[in-house]
């Protein structure tokens, strides 16, 4: 059982739209209260039986905008992850960055501390359509982005995208596609946007001064990316990810195959040893709870062998590889897997292939639906 | 003795007073404490209590010493209040010779006042009004007397004036009893012939009978006869409630008491039937038998399919106690298996669903209710519909009867123009309108059942702010231009909400029931479309459109509790839902759906 870290840096130097994330505008003084506090996490699990042993195969800063804070503090916030639980030698090192956040000095700082993945949040290469989600940069901030952290020796790049954008077309959005790959990235995160509650983007749509997105755009959308993406060389390993060979997310496949994983920092969440806990959510409760000496677990679950088995599936089920039939052999208390897989068969949207359980390209348009039906 | 017997009920709109006057009686009497009466012994069920009405009758023995110095036993006949039971509540008047006819004071003649007295009238009952709650501020007494006269035609010289609540006038009440209440006729040396008043099921002693005792005598050990239907039974004990159940030697001329005859179901003698001496039976039963059919219908299903059994189960005891509802196995392909039943009104359709629901925890899915027609088909058949899903189709329809009422509506009279229009929309034809002082006024209705037995008497409450009050009587079949209206979904019908409607409403209301599947179906993950039909002829569509993908876009750690909380919750959603084809509706949608047909 591999073994990963996530740690939640809650800053950024503005809310985007779409964003329901955890965070707060970064301040120094915030920063290291919340740095002090990581610190004081990080002590407290060290100590933990379930931990014991284990070294961390993958880290992965996410945010937020972790490099909101200074490539010393991501540094010295490695170290203590070091000197807490131990890596593996092989392990993968992720930060997420926003664009205009990094220099090539600082990206060299992170390469030269361990960090082996570096991920920005390109979400679009057409500045309007930048804007049109509050984000106050260009695909030109990008485009030098990558090159610095080229320069620095990042060859495991990634760019998160979002398609769907108010606005977009399909050709801006294959234009978006066409930029991106001149850049040749490692891998690539295609998100269709989502509107989430309580973001901006929620609100404006509720007032009718943004439009929703259009669901069957969006579809021809991420058609046209499935395309463009494999005939450049791209994997598509999950429903949002595209992958050159090799360079598929460890952290990110650990959340699909069940695997453990420790979340730190505000609203982080874990799985270990079959119990889901999270942090709470707030960073200021986050950070009293652990000035008080107390982990900031706001809520646990002990799952049952079955929860954990329904789990494996619907989440395997994002892959798209899919899941190792032998997962469904247990017949479930409630019975009828074989049923309800039949059903979905016969609606085209699972397809049993060599074993192995897949949704079909329908089905993945329709996953949540799925997974209602098989948790 | 005979001539020392008074058997009387009271006869009362709802909340005018009737529990309690019938607690101080006992108190008076010193049948009970008045720890006692707190609980209203009368009212048995928690449902009667909670709803502020009598839904079974029971009959009390009072042992009165009177001011003549005479010892008395006065029988105290609960009636059911309410219009479903109306059959009920003239057998048990059928057993009494004298009736307190109870009236609030502040609230003056109501809908039931006039329907229970007209009853008590056929029964040539000797009426003695009786004015409560006297002492309330806005009590008018003179003005109630005036409308006792005027409506009802009755003698209010000496009507008895009381305050049940705080226990004034019930010796005069008491004394009134003796003196202007006939004791029984009814010859000890004839043939036993008893009127069955009620019955209800024991879980000792089977069915208790209670019988208001015409001629002769019943014992232990005799062998009676019900004669509706010539089955016999030996008598195994007969005695009174006192208001406890006190065994007796045997029950004389004139007497109302319970009998037990080892009767399996009340099925087994029904209400109104007569008893008699199986060896000499009379040769005249007790007139006005009838057998009681059912008014109402509507389909009734558990939500959860695996639990058909339980319902069949609780519907067979409920029945052992109820016969006048009646059940039968129907399957709807949108419900899947479930019971047909048939109720008195729609009063005594939601107390069977409550007690199943209740006593036997049950979660149902109700049909609408409908009222039973008569289709006369092209080939000349009679057919007697209780589910609009069983009606041939139109073309073979020759004609429709549906059955009428005769409704009485009382209220104030500023609400006059409200009612006028609800029975106008409810196509009501006015029979007349009567002031029973300067501010109220009674209206008489004639009105398609099948207009009534959704939400009219709430629609009726909500117009008149809870003034009004309303009672009926069923008049019969008359014909009537109604078509069903068949709902489909993706072109299969859903048989459990198909309806029958007047022409003249049919294609307002078929929009209407299509605008609102729209709102209740969910989208899936493919167009559905909604028809309203006539036979082949659709007459109202709508279009659900299709989600186009149901996916989440980012899915990491952090998501991964809330998302398998959320999908948990959305699969015990759907365990909950109903397939119609392919498209899924929810049980909530098919609840509110039910609802809404007969608005």
């Amino acid at each position: 059982m591999s073994l990963g870290l996530y740690l939640h840096v809650p800053f950024c130097r503005t809310r985007c739209h779409f964003c329901a994330f955890t965070l707060q505008i970064h301040r120094e003084d915030r920063a290291q209260r919340y740095l002090h506090a990581l610190s004081g996490e990080m002590r407290l699990h060290a100590g933990q039986q379930s931990l014991a042993g284990r070294r961390l195969d993958t880290v992965y800063f996410g945010g937020g905008t972790p490099t909101a804070l200074s490539a010393a503090q991501l540094e010295g916030i490695l170290q203590n992850v070091r000197d807490s639980f131990g890596l593996t030698g092989s392990a993968e090192i992720s930060v997420e960055a926003h664009p205009d956040t990094v220099t090539e000095d600082s990206l060299r700082q992170l390469a030269d501390a361990g960090v082996t993945r570096i991920s920005f949040g390109a979400q679009s290469m057409d500045d309007s359509e930048l804007l049109q989600i509050g984000r106050r940069t260009s695909g030109n901030r990008t485009q030098a982005a990558v090159g610095m952290a080229r320069a620095a020796g990042f060859a495991n790049i990634n760019l998160d995208l979002i398609y769907g954008v108010p606005g977009q077309t399909l050709d801006g959005w294959l234009a978006t596609l066409e930029a991106v790959l001149s850049l040749d990235p490692a891998h690539l995160s295609c998100y269709a946007l989502t509107v989430e509650e309580k973001t901006r983007l929620h609100i404006d749509v509720r007032r009718g001064d943004a439009v929703e997105p259009d669901t069957v755009l969006q579809n021809e959308m991420e058609d046209a990316a499935s395309r463009r993406l494999a005939a450049a060389g791209f994997t598509r390993y999950e429903i949002s990810n595209y992958a050159r060979p090799g360079y598929a997310c460890r952290h990110n496949l650990l959340y699909w195959q069940g695997q453990d994983y420790l979340g730190l920092g505000p609203s982080a969440q874990s799985y270990l040893d079959g119990r889901r806990f999270g942090n709470a959510v707030s960073v200021d409760d986050y950070c009293r709870t652990l000035e008080e000496g107390r982990l900031p677990v706001a809520e646990s679950e002990l799952l049952s062998e079955d929860q954990r088995q329904r789990e494996r599936i619907v989440f395997g089920l994002r892959l798209i590889d899919g899941v190792d039939r032998t997962l469904l052999r247990h017949e479930p208390p409630d019975g009828a897997w074989n049923q309800t897989l039949e059903r979905m068969a016969r609606r085209g949207l699972l397809e049993e292939r060599e074993g192995r359980i897949r949704l079909t390209d329908e089905g993945r348009r329709y996953a949540d639906s799925v997974a209602a039906e098989l948790i | 003795m005979q001539t020392h017997t008074r058997n009387f009920s009271i006869i009362a709109h709802i909340d005018h007073g009737k529990s309690t006057l019938a607690d101080r009686l006992l108190e008076a009497t010193g049948a009970i404490t008045s720890r006692e009466a707190r609980a209203q012994i009368l009212d048995a069920m928690d449902l009667e209590r909670e709803r502020g009405i009598t839904i079974k009758a029971h009959a009390v023995a009072l042992r009165y010493k009177a001011a003549d110095g005479n010892r008395y036993t006065l029988h105290l006949i609960d009636t059911p209040g309410h219009v479903d039971f109306t059959y009920e509540v003239s057998r048990s008047l059928a057993a009494c010779e004298g009736a307190l006819l109870l009236v609030d004071a502040s609230q003056g003649v109501e809908a039931q006042t006039i329907a229970n007295a007209h009853l008590a009238i056929a029964n040539n009952l000797v009426i003695l009004p009786v004015i409560n709650k006297i002492d309330l501020p806005g009590a008018d007494v003179e003005g109630v007397k005036q409308q006792i006269q005027d409506v009802l035609d009755l003698d209010v010289k000496d009507a008895l004036l009381i305050s049940a609540k705080e226990g004034k006038g019930i010796s005069e009440v008491l004394e009134a009893i003796v003196a202007r209440i006939p004791p029984p006729t009814g010859d000890p040396a004839k043939s036993l012939k008893a009127l069955v008043c009620d019955s209800w099921f024991d879980n000792y002693q089977g069915v208790i009978v209670l019988a208001r005792v015409i001629d002769g005598q019943i014992k232990p050990g005799m062998k009676i006869q019900a004669m509706s239907n010539n089955r016999t039974f030996e008598v195994m004990e007969v005695g009174k409630f006192t208001p406890k159940r006190t065994k007796a030697e045997q029950l004389e001329t004139g007497d109302v008491g319970y009998v037990c005859a080892g009767m399996r179901e009340v099925a087994d003698t029904k209400i109104g039937d007569t008893l008699t001496d199986a060896s000499r039976p009379t040769d005249a039963p007790c007139p006005g038998y009838k057998e009681v059919r059912p008014m109402v219908f509507c389909g009734l299903y558990t939500t959860d399919t695996a639990r058909f059994e339980d319902l069949r189960d609780a519907l067979q005891k409920l029945r052992l106690n109820d016969s006048s509802f009646v059940y039968e196995p129907e399957s709807s392909l949108a419900l899947g298996f479930g019971f047909r039943c048939g109720f008195l009104g729609l009063l005594h359709m939601e107390i069977i669903q409550e007690r199943l629901e209740r006593e036997y925890n049950l979660t149902l899915i109700t049909t609408a209710p409908t009222v039973v027609y008569q289709v006369l088909t092209t080939a000349g058949d009679i057919l007697t519909i209780d589910n609009p899903a069983k009606l041939p189709p139109p073309s073979s329809i020759e004609s429709f009867e549906e059955p009428f009422i005769r409704a009485t509506i009382i209220a104030p009279e500023r609400y006059v123009g409200n009612i006028l229009q609800l029975c106008q929309e409810r196509r009501g034809v006015q029979q007349g309108m009567q002031y029973l002082d300067p501010t109220r006024v009674m209206l008489t209705y004639e009105l398609p059942l099948n207009e009534i037995i959704l939400d009219f008497y709430d629609r009726l409450k909500s117009k008149t702010q809870g003034y009004a009050s309303f009672d009926y009587e069923v008049l019969g079949y008359r014909t009537g231009d109604m078509v069903k209206i068949d709902m489909l979904l993706n072109g299969e019908t859903v048989d459990a909400l198909s309806f029958v409607t007047h022409k003249d409403n049919a294609h307002a209301r078929g929009r209407q029931m299509a605008e609102k599947m729209k709102e209740l179906i969910p989208k899936q993950m493919f167009e559905i479309a909604i028809q309203a039909a006539i036979g082949s002829k659709i007459i109202a569509r709508e279009t659900i459109g299709a989600i186009k993908k149901n996916v989440t876009a980012k899915c990491y750690g952090g998501d991964i509790s809330r998302k398998r909380k959320l999908w948990e919750k959305q699969k015990e959603g759907k365990k909950r839902m109903k397939q119609v084809g392919k498209v899924e509706v929810p049980q909530e949608a098919f609840l509110a759906l039910l609802k809404v047909t007969g608005e």
